[in-house]
C-alpha cells in the first residue's frame, strides 16, 4: 500500500530501545553496538544524530527536521523532511526505529 | 619445572599416565599421548616451557593417540581428543605433532571466551604490542617469525588474546607453523633459527615449526598493552607501504578478524573499540621481510 508523503511525516518514530544503544564516536563516524539485536552499525555522522534526538522522545519526520535544522541559517525544507523521512526508514530496516502506533 | 628438566623416561610415563601437565601462555592443558614420535617432538619444542605437578586444573584436556583397529598396522594414523570428544578426522600418524598444534589451537579458539581473540600474530617491543591480524595468505605468520628472528618478543603467532577487564595483550608463544614456502624463506633469513621436521602432505601443504626462542617463553607470563594495529599483505614484488588507516576501517578490520566478537557481545564492542582508540593502524604492504621489519622497527622506535 502506497503511504503519501503527508502520511509518511505525521508517522511517530522511536528508537528501539535507547539503554540496549552503545556509542563510539570517531570524528564524523560512529559505531553503534544494539545490545538487543547483537548487531554492530558504522554510521555517519546524521544517522546519528537522528537517532540521538529520538532517544529524547518519539518525534514525527516533520517535528525530527525540524530539530534538525534548529541553530542552522537553512530553512527546513519540504525535501529534506522527505529525505528525512527515507532514513528513518533505512534506520527501520536496519532494526533501530520503529513506527509509533498512533 | 621446566618440560625439559623432565627425563625422556619421566615425560613418558606422564604421558602415558595421568597425563604431562604443560603450561602454555595463560592455558594448562592436560596432555596424554604414547605415541614416540610426538613424545620427542613435544619435548624438544615445549622444552623452555613449564610442567605441572598434580594436582592441578586443566584448561584442556588433549589425547594423542592411535586408533585402534586394523589401522594400529595398516596405514597407520593418529587422532586428537579434547575433552573426549575427536573433532576432526585422524591424521598419517608421522603427522601427529602439527595435529596438537592444530587441534590445540582449534580448543582455545572454542573456548577461550575469557578473552577477545583475533586471528592474528602478536609481538612485543619496549613494552608495547605489534597486532598483526590477518586471515590465511597474508604472509602473517612469515612476517612474526622474521620479527622475533630479530629480537621482538613472540607473544602468538596465532592468537591475539586481549583480556576483556584491561585491555592488555595476553602471551601464548608456541611453536610457529611455517608452511610451504616460508620454510626456507625463515631458513634463509635466519639461519640461527630452529625449525623442526617437514611434515608434507598435510591440507595446508608442508609444515615445519620454528621453535620459540627462550626469552618468549620465559615471559609468557607478562601481557603488555596494544600499541600498533597493523594488517600485513603480502604480494610477491610488491613495494613496501605502510598506509595509516582511519578508527572506523580499523574497527571493522579488527571486527571481522576476531573470532568472537560477535559471541562476547557489548564486551566484544568495548574490546575492539578501546584497541582502536589506542593504537596506531596501518595497512602494511610487502615483498622483502627486511624492508618490512625496518619500517615495523622504525615505527616501534618512533
Amino acid at each position: 500500500m502506497e503511504v503519501s508523503q503527508q502520511a509518511q511525516s505525521t508517522t511517530g518514530w522511536k528508537i528501539l530501545e535507547e539503554d540496549a544503544l552503545h556509542w563510539e564516536k570517531w570524528g564524523e563516524q560512529y559505531a553503534l553496538y544494539d545490545a538487543l539485536s547483537g548487531e554492530t552499525h558504522l554510521l555517519p555522522e546524521f544517522s546519528a544524530r537522528v537517532l540521538q534526538q529520538l532517544s529524547v522522545h518519539p518525534r514525527t519526520a516533520d517535528v525530527l527536521a525540524r530539530a534538525l535544522c534548529e541553530g542552522s541559517d537553512e530553512t527546513c525544507e519540504q525535501a529534506f523532511v522527505e529525505h528525512v523521512s527515507q532514513l528513518l526508514v533505512q534506520l527501520q530496516a536496519a532494526g533501530l526505529t520503529e513506527k509509533v502506533q498512533s | 619445572m621446566m618440560l625439559a628438566g623432565l627425563t625422556g623416561d619421566e615425560c613418558r610415563q606422564r604421558l602415558a599416565n595421568r597425563g604431562l601437565l604443560l603450561k602454555t601462555g595463560p592455558f594448562t592443558v592436560r596432555v596424554r599421548s604414547d605415541i614416540e614420535g610426538f613424545t620427542r617432538l613435544l619435548r624438544q619444542f615445549y622444552g623452555q616451557f613449564p610442567v605441572m605437578e598434580t594436582p592441578a586444573v586443566a584448561d584442556f584436556h588433549v589425547r594423542v593417540l592411535r586408533p585402534g583397529g586394523i589401522r594400529r598396522w595398516w596405514r597407520p594414523q593418529v587422532q586428537f581428543l579434547l575433552d573426549g570428544q575427536s573433532p576432526f578426522q585422524p591424521f598419517q600418524l608421522s603427522h601427529a605433532f602439527p595435529l596438537f598444534e592444530w587441534g590445540l589451537n582449534w580448543g582455545i579458539a572454542m573456548q577461550a571466551h575469557q578473552y577477545l581473540m583475533l586471528h592474528s600474530a602478536a609481538v612485543e617491543r619496549a613494552g608495547k604490542v605489534l597486532i598483526l591480524p590477518a586471515w590465511p595468505g597474508c604472509g602473517k605468520s612469515t612476517l612474526c617469525a622474521a620479527l622475533v628472528s630479530r629480537g621482538w618478543r613472540l607473544f602468538s603467532d596465532e592468537f591475539g588474546l586481549v583480556r576483556i577487564d584491561d585491555g592488555q595483550l595476553v602471551p601464548l608463544p608456541r611453536p610457529t607453523p611455517l608452511k610451504n614456502k616460508s620454510i626456507d624463506v625463515i631458513r634463509d633469513f635466519a639461519p640461527d633459527a630452529t625449525i623442526g621436521p617437514a611434515f608434507h602432505g598435510t591440507r595446508k601443504g608442508t609444515v615445519a615449526h620454528l621453535q620459540t626462542p627462550d626469552a618468549s617463553a620465559a615471559q609468557a607470563h607478562i601481557p603488555a598493552l596494544p600499541g600498533w594495529l597493523v594488517f600485513p599483505r603480502y604480494r610477491a614484488g610488491a613495494t613496501l607501504q605502510l598506509k595509516p588507516i582511519d578508527k572506523p576501517q580499523a574497527f571493522l578490520k579488527l571486527a571481522n578478524n576476531s573470532f568472537n566478537y560477535r559471541l562476547l557481545g557489548l564486551q566484544g564492542f568495548q574490546a575492539v573499540t578501546r584497541l582502536v582508540r589506542h593504537c596506531d593502524r596501518y595497512i602494511l604492504s610487502y615483498s622483502d621481510l627486511d624492508e618490512a621489519i625496518d619500517t615495523l622497527n622504525q615505527l616501534a622506535d618512533a
